[in-house]
């Protein structure tokens, strides 16, 4: 059982703004609870207030009391605590310690000292539960990210807690592998553990989950059971930045005449005698904002790399506008927002950062900088330095230096994951921007609330070759339903 | 009813080391190759072992680039003397053979330590020769950080290519500094993100609240370990036997 008693949490760090107020919760034994909210409400703080990394790592005020198992978790260590409660972070590329996947379920056991034998029985348990014997004994960095979420919960499953915390753990994973990610939670509920689950997509859980609990600006707002939740309007879940929690169904939408095209013809990527792409051609018409889909290892990254003149092994040709590009030189006409916005911010400014992206820094450039900024409602940050932005920031200033470089292929990779409902319209709007500019979008999704929104043509990825491609004709709309189920 | 699944590590196969020969070893390379002057013979012996190690890991691209400039290294040696070269150019190709001949066997070895060593391994192995805590943690994120670096790195320097900014273009000339500052910049960044929720969630499971830990890998002695002490012991009496 956990209870939180009058909890109110302040980080110190300047970079963690969202601290919690006045907290009272009690989750029984057995409890499958999901904490939502908009972006910075405080959620994932619970998280860490309940796995005990607030204070402990990440240091601030607490006050009142938490109780894990009727021990009040102020009087033990991290270590103890971890016994107890095990944690599944977000983000699936830092959360593993060791280099291969049977090392890494062994990891939270070693360091509890459990014997080798014992550890061998459990990692074997472990495997079968979550199904995932094939995993074992692999090399971690050569694993997708569902499957690194995967092992990160058969460790911690491994280390046999009572309570699971999970912080956003669907975040970077596709439809599939989130599939996989419900069963595991299924089966914890089977085993009677509590679960408490900070999640921004709802839809997947909605059939596992006892209770709800919305929070707003640090604050619990409502405390529902499942069945009281799915009673609340749709329009007011949006109101309440969530995202839907049912699956989004897809419809037939009246074609917008698009008609003017351009064309990418005999596009292959091969490596090591397997082609990964061979595309004969497609026709997309000017100011598309395309969907990219398919499943994992469709070659969607491998596409959206080739476009962008990152894959130097990459043969075909561009028409565009009367001239033939080779692929060598599509990167003049492309740029891509990466998932990681983080690694394509060079400058010590904002207004660097986009200057950076132009052929000279004039007093014109400046002028177009300016407005760029503006447009993009960054004008507030000319001068600060791009890492200190939020995540939605950096990304606007990441979009900002793709329009100041004037290329007008733009290639967007995951651009909402991890967003709240308010922020993905906020990315959509400005795709929807971009594209009535006459910029051509490329989005790699899984997102289909983003899909649906503003993506106007589909291109369908199957083993490296064009399924289909095309925009919202009914045919297509059962196609993209029936993928996303 | 409850089945009953055990997991069972794979067997080692091809050559093996315990990680403690392999951090002795490289203590006795690293010494030994001070004393290998003149003795070409031995030498090459010292720059053998790594390279074998390197193959016997499946490492051939090191071994081979490695073993190619050895080679070069050596008839370099060999041709000294019979052949005039520049005095810049002698004194170059000077240093770049007595890097190769001194300090190369040990980076390689350090490679091949790295590349063959499991953290959990070496943790446990460290563990048993009594070092402490504070110094393995930090040497086992090592291991795991290289990979690491490789991925990043690979990624910022895609978005460098499509911004221009890379060797060459105009952008460049303007500031050749700022490119480095362009590409460690945001490597620093994303490392510390890395590694700091990589310490949150090896905190939360309980990583440094035991003094014992256990470990998934069973370290012994094998076959191999006594080869390796075989090896050590005759290369000691060899350079006894060749100073007297």
């Amino acid at each position: 059982m956990i209870v939180l008693k009058n909890v109110s949490f302040f980080y110190h760090t300047e970079e963690h703004k969202s601290g919690v107020y006045d907290i009272n919760l009690t989750v029984p034994s057995g409890q499958i609870v999901m904490l939502c909210g908009a972006s910075g409400c405080g959620k994932t703080t619970i998280t860490r207030l309940i796995n005990g990394l607030a204070p402990t790592y990440y240091q601030g005020e607490l006050k009142g009391q938490i109780l894990i198992n009727n021990v009040d978790s102020s009087g033990i260590t991290l270590y103890e605590l971890s016994q107890k409660v095990g944690s599944v972070f977000q983000n699936p590329r830092s959360q593993f310690f060791s280099i291969d996947s049977t090392s890494e379920i062994a990891f939270g056991c070693e360091n509890t000292g459990i014997p080798r034998e014992e550890m061998y029985h459990r990692i074997g348990q472990v495997a079968k539960d979550l199904n995932m014997e094939y995993l074992l004994d692999r090399n971690l960095f050569a694993l997708s990210g569902g499957e690194k979420q995967k092992i990160a919960c058969a460790s911690v499953a491994a280390m046999q807690p009572d309570i699971f915390i999970l912080d956003e753990p669907s975040s970077n994973l596709d439809l599939r592998t989130i599939s996989d990610l419900k069963e595991v939670v299924r089966k914890w509920k089977a085993q009677g553990k509590t679960v408490i689950v900070a999640e921004h997509r709802l839809y997947y859980l909605m059939e596992l989950v006892d209770r709800i609990i919305y929070m707003e600006d640090g604050k619990i707002i409502r405390d529902m059971s499942t069945e009281e939740f799915k009673k609340i309007d749709e329009k007011d879940i949006h109101q309440m930045g969530l995202r839907s929690r049912t699956a989004i169904h897809f419809e037939e939408k009246e074609h917008t005449n698009k008609d003017e095209t351009f064309s990418f013809t005999n596009i292959s990527f091969s490596y090591k005698k397997y082609k990964f792409l061979d595309i004969p051609e497609i026709k997309i018409p000017f100011g598309a904002i395309v969907g990219i889909l398919g499943y994992n290892g469709a070659g969607k990254s491998t596409l959206a790399k080739s476009i962008c003149g990152l894959e130097k092994k990459t043969k075909g040709f561009l028409n565009y506008k009367g001239s033939i590009f080779s692929a060598k030189d599509w990167k003049n006409k492309s740029y891509m927002v990466m998932q990681d916005v983080n690694h394509q911010l060079f400058t010590e400014s904002v207004l660097d950062e986009i200057l950076l992206s132009m052929e000279n820094d004039n007093e014109e450039a400046k002028q177009k900088a300016d407005k760029i900024l503006k447009d993009l409602n960054l004008e507030k940050f000319y001068d600060v330095h791009p890492l200190s932005l939020s995540g939605g920031q950096k990304q606007r200033v990441a979009i900002g230096s793709a329009i100041a470089s004037g290329k007008e292929l733009l290639i967007f990779d995951e651009p909402t994951s991890g967003l709240d409902y308010k922020h993905m319209l906020g990315v959509s709007k400005l795709m929807k921007n971009l594209s009535s500019e006459g910029k051509t979008l490329f989005i790699i999704t899984h997102d289909p609330e983003l899909l649906k929104e503003c993506c106007d043509y589909l291109l369908f990825l199957d083993n490296g070759k064009l399924d289909w491609f095309g925009g919202w004709t009914q045919e297509n709309a059962d196609r993209v339903n029936s993928f996303f189920i | 009813m409850k089945e009953n699944v055990i997991y069972r590590p794979p067997k080692h196969r091809g050559v093996y080391l315990d990680p403690r020969t392999k951090v002795l070893f490289m203590f006795v390379l690293a010494t030994l190759i001070f004393f290998v002057n003149k003795n070409l013979l031995m030498n090459s012996v010292l720059v053998l072992i790594p390279i074998v190690l390197l193959l016997s890991n499946h490492r051939y691209r090191p071994a081979f680039i490695y073993g190619g400039l050895f080679i070069i290294a050596i008839l370099a040696k060999l041709l000294h003397g019979k052949l005039e070269f520049p005095y810049l150019l002698a004194m170059f190709l000077g240093l770049i053979t007595e890097l190769i001949f001194r300090f190369f066997p040990v980076f390689m070895f350090g490679y091949y330590i790295i590349k063959s060593t499991k953290p959990n391994e070496f943790i446990s192995a460290m563990n048993l020769c009594h070092v402490p805590e504070a110094f393995i943690i930090p040497v086992s994120v090592v291991f795991r950080f290289i990979p690491t670096l490789g991925e990043e790195s690979r990624s910022i320097g895609n978005a460098m290519r499509m911004r221009e900014v890379r060797f060459g273009t105009p952008k460049f000339w303007k500031n050749p500094i700022l490119i480095l500052e362009y590409r460690v910049i945001p490597l620093m960044m994303s490392i510390a993100k890395i590694g700091e929720e990589l310490s949150a969630a090896a905190l939360s499971r309980g990583l440094g609240g035991l003094k014992k830990r256990s470990c998934l890998v069973e370290l012994s002695f094998g076959i191999y370990d006594i080869g390796m002490a075989v090896i050590t012991v005759l290369l000691i009496i060899w350079i006894i036997v060749g100073r007297m």
